[in-house]
């Protein structure tokens, strides 16, 4: 197991590193929000270089790692030591308004609830050995071929009697799977399943950090705590599926360009959401359609705005440095047979219209997964209820960016589900609601800030990390 | 954002927020199966634990997601009628089988089996796993049409294409046979 761990920091450190490396002021952040960003970024950085690594001829090794990890540490202290120092002296007095006690109980017990659920999601998570199916047949298939051979090397990329584990899916998640085994030196079955609880805490912390960058702590645990209880995020990210990642990245995406379009004065926001759209991209398919969703949105509202510079500033940095930094994977995937399913060919209008059909089958069908409460309790019924009571909030900048992002994502996954090869009502069975795991981290945060607004805790809150970085750098400057 | 406040009616506040925080509360009981399933996984061994991981219907974590499959295993139960779990009894066959095989096998699935041939290719890695001995494509689609079913008797004459081992589902459940020992071939 402290193998394991061990991968697991070294991944973690790579990402803080870059995330130091990238971000000119991290103390907008804090300490909760750096570790779930750390994550996300460490994973990119580290399965892009893998794979490079592997187009090369090489396979796997724990050194790998450790030195990218010791080289980008490097950098971040010679690159930000005096922002780092200002930071280390800024900590211990950060201020801590006096809350009635009520508000305090209530934010430790808040706290309480989310840890004691992601200790007892990990306790099962870790006494489960790889038993999903499609992880066993895909995820898991992967990434024990990356480690017993590199790509260079593999047939496995064009043998189509492996069809069945989509030869074309994105590697992120395998690497990431890779990574854990190349330290424990083979491909084990329960020391892997670490990832599953570090992506929770790591999509829970970087929410919880999108959230307090402008409101108040009881507000970001309030919201927090309902993402972390939505069962269906539970239970996938503790089987290690690869759906949870993609939600957690889009979450990193879609929330840094959201905070980003809210408080502009720096890139780093945006600089971020770059590099967790790059992991959209390199986490599956769907984050192909999710990636250029956001970008029309964001993009979208801007112009809505009369703001072509910023616009022109998120399609680069959220549309073309993403695809630039996975360019190698696109131009390997080329050559992949693609003999399964290829939505990206099936965007031509003329298929739906053959499929028209299908529409009032695929609508219906719908409410069964977006109603249930077995995997959801209220959450979309809940959104539903949000955008119907609150559009005039939904439609004003910047929280219309959410809403169409949202709504958009929601009728691209019903368009799947009428162009796909397949039977649709067999398809929703086992996808639907695997696809609106990308989408609910997302979902909650329009529900938080439409409660935000709703109860006038918005962006004048003096208790936010916004306002209290402000105090701070006002005290240093002093 | 705090100039809309108006806009969303604050009388909905009475209403909304208990919505919110029950919410909240009600899902403090998805603790109560997870702790029950970490109490049911303690203590087992490798094997224990994939069969209980496997098993949809008795882990609720293994049918997540899964409406109809809910549906069609609580009418089952209505019914009174045994469940049992194909995919868990596989798993375990599977994983205990990848201990047997020398490192160098070549294993032919004989039958359109998605699970023998899905779960046999990820767990005996980096041993060759094929339903056919031509190139052909599998998927879940093409699985019943792509395998290529051999009669026992000829079993022989996968030796000729590079196969050790040939392994099938019988009604016995999953069999392994080792196609260097001709006793055993010529017995089955």
């Amino acid at each position: 197991m402290w193998r394991g761990l061990l991968a697991l920091g070294v991944l973690e450190s790579i990402g803080i590193a870059a995330v130091t490396i990238v971000c000119r002021r991290q103390d907008r952040w804090g300490t909760i929000a750096t570790a779930g960003l750390g994550f996300g970024v460490g994973l990119v950085v580290l399965t892009l270089s893998s794979f490079l690594a592997s187009l090369c001829g090489l396979r796997p090794v724990w050194w790998f790692g450790t030195v990218e990890m010791l080289v980008l540490l490097s950098v971040a202290v010679a690159l930000r030591r005096d922002r780092l120092r200002a930071w280390r002296l800024a900590w211990p007095h950060a201020p801590w308004r006096a809350e009635p006690g009520w508000v305090r109980i209530s934010e430790v017990a808040l706290g309480l609830f989310i840890v004691t659920l992601c200790l007892v999601v990990s306790t099962v998570s870790l006494l489960e050995p790889l038993a999903e199916w499609d992880v066993i047949a895909i995820w898991a298939l992967k990434a024990k071929v990356l480690l017993h051979e590199a790509i260079a090397d593999s047939a496995y990329f064009s043998d189509v009697s492996k069809a069945f584990s989509h030869l074309d899916y994105p590697l992120l998640w395998p690497l990431a799977m890779t990574w854990v085994w190349a330290w424990t030196g083979h491909a084990e079955l329960e020391v892997v399943k670490l990832l599953g609880p570090a992506l929770l805490c790591a999509l829970l912390a970087t929410f919880y950090g999108i959230l307090r960058r402008h409101h108040e702590r009881r507000l970001a645990l309030l919201f927090t705590a309902l993402l972390a209880g939505v069962p269906m995020l539970l239970s996938q990210t503790s089987r290690l599926m690869s759906d949870p990642a993609l939600a957690y990245f889009s979450t990193g995406a879609v929330g840094c360009c959201y905070v980003w379009l809210r408080s502009p004065d720096t890139g780093d926001d945006l600089r971020l959401a770059a590099l967790f759209a790059t992991g959209m991209l390199f986490t599956k398919n769907e984050g192909v359609g999710l990636l250029t969703l956001l970008v029309v949105a964001a993009a979208g509202v801007l112009l809505l705005r009369g703001d072509v510079r910023r616009s022109v500033s998120v399609i680069v940095w959220l549309g073309v440095v993403p695809l630039l930094l996975t360019a190698f994977w696109f131009v390997f995937r080329m050559d992949i047979p693609k003999v399964v399913e290829d939505y990206g060919g099936r965007i031509d209008p003329s298929y739906a219209w053959q499929n028209v059909s299908r529409l009032p089958q695929v609508f219906w069908a719908a409410f069964r997964y977006w109603g249930d409460f077995t995997d959801w309790l209220g959450l979309w019924p809940l959104t539903i209820a949000v955008v119907a009571l609150g559009i005039k909030q939904c439609l004003r900048y910047p929280v219309n960016m959410l809403l169409a992002w949202v709504g958009l994502s929601l009728m691209m996954y019903g368009y799947v589900f009428v162009v796909t090869p397949w039977d649709p009502t067999d398809l929703m069975e086992v996808a639907a609601n695997r696809l609106l795991v990308h989408v609910a981290p997302l979902a909650v945060l329009l529900v938080a800030e439409v409660t935000a607004s709703m109860l006038d805790a918005g962006s004048d809150s003096s208790s936010c990390r916004e306002a209290g970085r402000s105090r701070t750098l006002s005290r240093l400057v002093r | 954002m705090g100039q809309g406040a108006t806009d969303f009616p604050k009388s909905l506040a009475v209403v909304w927020l208990p919505a919110v925080c029950g919410m909240v509360v009600w899902s403090a009981a998805a603790l109560l199966p997870y702790a029950e399933l970490a109490a049911r996984l303690h203590g087992k061994t490798l094997l224990e634990r994939g069969f209980i991981a496997s098993n949809d219907p008795e882990n609720f974590l293994a049918r997540a997601g899964r409406v109809a499959l809910r549906e069609h295993l609580e009418r089952v139960r209505a019914r009174g009628q045994p469940l049992g779990s194909t995919t868990a009894n596989g798993w375990v066959w599977v994983a205990q089988v990848a201990d047997r095989l020398p490192a160098d096998a070549r294993i032919y699935v004989n039958g359109p089996s998605e699970l023998l041939y899905y779960y046999g290719t990820f767990f005996w890695m980096p041993r060759r796993v094929d339903v056919n001995w031509r190139p052909v494509i599998v998927h879940g689609g093409t699985i019943v049409r792509s395998s290529m079913p051999v009669d026992p008797e000829r079993f022989g004459s996968l030796r000729d294409y590079g196969y050790t081992h040939v392994v099938a589902q019988t009604s016995q459940g999953f069999r392994l046979l080792e196609l260097a020992d001709p006793i055993a071939t010529s017995r089955r």
